[in-house]
């Protein structure tokens, strides 16, 4: 290479990687690269060069060109990594919330109540909530006479259509239009005629269970609710079972849950499905047996949420609702 | 039922038994102790546990059934009461004529002579006050103490108020009687009732009659007690409104083979708090109840229960519950009327062998697969999608008071009434979930502007025909004070194509009456009304419902997501002049129909009768030109010129 084209090489490799900004730079790539730059000044002698000197210079320059251009880049991502000037940020300026709604804390519960038992198998039926007698009362052995009617106090229409008073309506109606194995889980309304105070409203939410099949047994029905408690009130708590009695489960039991107080708090009803109601729906009691379970999802949205008064969940004033924004 | 310790220690030995043991043991076990009480007088605590009774057990209604239990809960000793000797006597007393064996099966009756009314001893008024009753005088509180002690009622009549033999009936309508209480009862017929020959002089299991009133000057006794029909007590005490520790024994299934016995009781507990003494011998109606024989076998219970228990386990269970095993089966006592099948044994067994100590497991059989099974849980998505715009969930009253109903325009007629509502606020069934979040709005904009709620719950649409039931669709109803109709009209539409529907909003004909009478349009699916959508009268709102069940119906979650083009489209923007009071939607449906290359046209500016659109012309197949647009744009602006009357701002 000629003397000259290295002197050139080594000032215009010098002068770029002094350049202290972007239009320092580029003045450089024109002074060299530009249309009327150096490296073109030079290319312009060739034409009156021989064929051999000619290829010589022209590889020559070509390599210059090549390591400018090299270099220029270089240079061009090195100014880029320059730090970027600093500003006043405060981080605790108020935020703006988005417009982002919350479902109902009885949503919630019946949400998570599904969720589980989905994983075992289990899909959502429903039913109305303007039920018969026949299909809330009757066919779950409560006769017109049966002293538990007493306690569950009903609204009625006329003689034969009432609001229901459980969601055990659906369980009725399930069985006796689906053949076993059964596996329903039932949210829904229900009524009771109750005088109203903190935890008594005209109606409240139920989420009732049913496993028809012919290999379940008692002890299957205590495993999947002591699942159920740990899963909604955390592995730490303590389930216990007792004796009670319904007219459509035999044995029938009762689910207490121990808070963090050490109390220990009513959270569901469950029994094995009586024979009889079996056999009102058509299904053969000697071949299949099964569970059911019901529990207030009221009850369970105000144990896990802390809500005192049952009202408040029926109250639809956004002080409650929006718990996030109070 | 409370139960003072001191009086269940007459019956079963305590001792030893921690109040925290006895609690939870007997809770477990199914005799639930709702309280422990201490009541403390001078030096002397007493204890009384409150138990909750359920209805299948009248026999733990009573001291000496809840000593049966703790016995065979605790494996302790239980001591029956001594039934006393009564003297031989040969007078009979006075004849209780039964028209029908039904109305009850056995009664003992007997007449005691020379009694003194007056306070009773200290024993008996401390435990029936530690039991919740008032003492009132010798008389009245033995009766307490035997219907607590045995879950039997007795009723003793002035002898010498009754008129000849008594007659036990039913009750005709309109027939009246002046109870102990003063009052005066209308019977409506059908109740039992005793009557001597001139007037009635009872209600058994109810309350008795004021004509034969024991007083201070009463000297002789007819003393009855008897067991009547359950459900013939249950239906009196409903109709005439009278609740009573006796009634709700009475209407129960009680031990048919006790009233002698009792009654043996009774008379020498008067002898020994009143000086009386028994005149006439003791006249007893058997009844012919006989406890049945109930097949039980091992496998039965490990079967229903899950573990095996064994057959000796079994026995000692059912043995400590007094149930007797025979060659043919297991025979219950007769004050266990509620054992009749297997599976009442089995229960026995389970809460003896302690549900907490079972084993707890999994369900292992086949998972079912039935239609329901393959539904997508839709109502999940909508309630997400909705708050996830912003709305907050609210649960309302589905029933409803007249008030609203007519604040709303609405007609009650059209709503379902319930019978004997407890409120006004709740006597309607609501036909819209509007009727549940309008009054809302006003409870919350005394505290906040931005109101966004929403409700997804049932309606109910009365039928015509009293052999249907009514028509329960589920409705959604949003309300916002922070949107204009353009953005809820969004919402609802995105909800819909979520669901992968489409919804068409048209002008109302017929507006509801609790919606602005013009700003106001109906929803429909697929040429179904399937909603409204409207500001409320005050303006302050604009308020949406869709019924769901019909949404539901046709929902599906197979989207069908686009091509891409893979040509540059031409987007260009038109200005017309319309004519005042021009509907938009059919305007933007002409440009879109123009021609099939036309994809998306938006309303990008508006200004006075000026509306700018941005049209965009692409094809899937092949690239566009000008040359290809231009007779396309010339249809447009003619087709809206003759359909709309509008005039193109500049020239093609």
């Amino acid at each position: 290479m000629q003397p000259n084209l290295i002197n050139l090489k080594n000032q215009a490799i010098a002068l770029i990687g002094e350049a202290k900004n972007k239009k320092e730079l580029e003045r450089f790539r024109v002074e060299y690269l530009g249309r009327k730059g150096q490296i073109n000044q030079i290319l312009k002698e060739l034409p009156n060069l021989s064929p051999e000197k000619k290829a010589l210079l022209g590889k020559t320059v070509n390599d210059l060109k090549k390591a400018i251009e090299i270099a220029i880049e270089t240079k061009q991502t090195n100014l880029l990594k320059t730090p970027v000037k600093k500003e006043f940020f405060d981080p605790t300026v108020p935020s703006i919330l988005p417009s982002f709604g919350q479902l109902h804390p009885i949503t919630k519960i019946v949400n998570q109540i599904e969720d589980i038992f989905t994983r075992f198998g289990f899909t959502i039926a429903s039913g109305p909530e303007v039920e018969w007698d026949e299909i809330n009362f009757q066919k779950l052995r409560l006769g017109p006479d049966h002293p538990s009617r007493d306690t569950q106090e009903t609204y009625y229409f006329d003689q034969k259509k009432l609001l229901r008073v459980h969601t055990s309506s659906v369980q009725i109606r399930y069985m006796t239009k689906n053949k076993p194995p059964i596996r329903i889980i039932s949210p829904g309304r229900v009524y009771r005629r109750d005088t109203i105070d903190v935890t008594h409203l005209p109606s409240f939410y139920q989420i009732e269970g049913l496993l028809i099949d012919n290999k379940t047994s008692l002890t299957d029905l205590m495993g999947i609710l002591k699942h159920t408690a740990k899963s909604l009130f955390g592995q730490d708590k303590k389930v216990r079972f007792y004796g009670h009695n319904f007219p459509y489960t035999e044995p029938s039991l009762e689910v207490e849950v121990q808070n963090n107080q050490g109390k220990w708090l009513e959270i569901l009803g469950c029994g094995m499905v009586h024979p009889e109601v079996l056999e009102n729906c058509n299904i053969d009691s000697t071949k299949y047996q099964g569970w059911a379970f019901g529990m207030g999802a009221d009850r369970l949205a105000m144990l896990k949420y802390n809500i005192k008064d049952i009202r408040s969940l029926y109250s639809g004033d956004l002080k409650f609702l929006n718990y996030a924004r109070t | 039922m409370l139960a003072p310790k001191i009086w269940l220690s007459k019956y079963v030995d305590l001792s030893g038994i921690s109040d925290k043991d006895f609690l939870e043991k007997m809770t477990f076990s199914g005799n639930k102790v709702e309280a422990i009480h201490i009541f403390k007088e001078n030096t002397i605590s007493e204890t009384v546990y409150e138990f909750e009774i359920t209805s299948n057990r009248p026999d733990t209604l009573s001291i000496i059934g809840l000593a049966r239990e703790v016995s065979a809960v605790f494996n302790r000793k239980f001591t029956p009461p001594k039934i006393p000797s009564t003297p031989n006597l040969t007078i009979q007393p006075k004849k209780l004529n039964i028209s029908d064996k039904k109305l009850c099966p056995t009664y003992s009756c007997v007449e005691i002579s020379n009694i003194t009314v007056k306070p009773s001893s200290q024993n008996i008024q401390k435990l029936i006050t530690l039991a919740g009753h008032r003492p009132v005088n010798n008389i009245v509180d033995i009766a307490n103490y035997i219907l607590w002690e045995h879950a039997q009622l007795m009723h003793t009549f002035d002898a010498d108020k009754i008129k000849g033999d008594l007659n036990l009936r039913l009750a005709k309508k309109n027939e009246k009687i002046i109870t102990l209480d003063h009052k005066t009862r209308h019977l409506i017929g059908g109740e039992i009732i005793i009557e001597d020959k001139e007037k009635i002089i009872d209600v058994p299991g109810i309350m008795g009659g004021l004509n034969t009133e024991i007083t201070s000057q009463t000297k002789r006794i007819y003393l009855l007690v008897a067991i009547d029909n359950p459900i013939l007590i249950r239906r009196a005490s409903i109709n005439l409104k009278l609740r009573s520790p006796s009634s709700t024994r009475s209407e129960k299934k009680l031990d048919l083979t006790q009233t002698e016995a009792v009654t043996k009781r009774v008379v020498k507990l008067i002898e020994q708090e009143s000086t009386g003494q028994q005149s006439t011998k003791i006249h007893t109606l058997k009844s012919n109840f006989k406890s049945p024989i109930i097949k039980l076998n091992q496998s039965q219970v490990a079967k229903l229960i899950g573990i095996e228990i064994s057959q000796s386990e079994i026995n000692r269970y059912l043995t400590s519950l007094s149930i007797k095993k025979t060659n043919l089966g297991y025979q219950p006592p007769a004050w266990r009327r509620d054992l009749e099948t297997d599976i009442d044994l089995i229960e026995e067994i389970a809460r003896l062998y302690g549900y907490n100590n079972l084993p707890k497991t999994l369900p292992t059989g086949i998972i079912p697969i039935h239609k329901t099974a393959l539904k997508k849980n839709w109502l999940k998505d909508i309630k997400s999608i909705i708050a996830g715009l912003g709305y907050f969930e609210t649960y309302s009253s589905t029933m409803i008071s007249k008030d609203l109903i007519t604040s709303m325009g609405l007609k009650t007629k059209s709503h379902l009434q319930a019978l004997h509502p407890m409120s006004k606020d709740y006597e309607y069934m609501r036909t819209t979930t509007a009727e549940s979040l309008l009054p809302l709005l006003k409870l919350n904009l005394k505290h906040t502007k931005n109101i966004n709620l929403f409700e997804l719950g049932t309606v109910f649409y009365p039928q015509n025909s009293s052999l249907k039931l009514p028509k329960q669709p589920l409705e959604l109803c949003l309300l916002s004070t922070t949107v204009s109709y353009s953005q809820l009209k969004g919402q609802i539409q995105t909800l819909a194509l979520n669901l992968g529907l489409n919804l068409d909003i048209k002008a109302t004909k017929n507006p509801t009456s609790y919606l602005h009478p013009s700003n106001q349009a109906q929803i429909y699916l697929k040429n179904k009304l399937i909603g409204l959508i409207g500001q409320t009268l005050d303006k302050k709102a604009w308020l949406a419902t869709l019924n769901v069940t019909e949404l539901i119906k046709k929902a599906s979650a197979q989207h069908q997501y686009p091509t891409i083009s893979q040509f540059p489209p031409i987007i260009e923007d038109l200005t017309f002049t319309l004519p005042q009071k021009t509907h938009l939607g059919p305007v933007i449906k002409t440009i879109k129909s123009t021609h099939k290359l036309i994809n998306k046209v938006n309303l990008t500016k508006t200004y006075h009768q000026n509306y700018t659109f941005n049209i965009t012309y692409q094809s899937l197949i092949k690239p566009l030109s000008d040359k290809l647009i231009a007779p396309i744009r010339k249809k447009v602006v003619s087709n809206l010129k003759t359909n709309h009357r509008a005039k193109l701002i500049g020239k093609l």
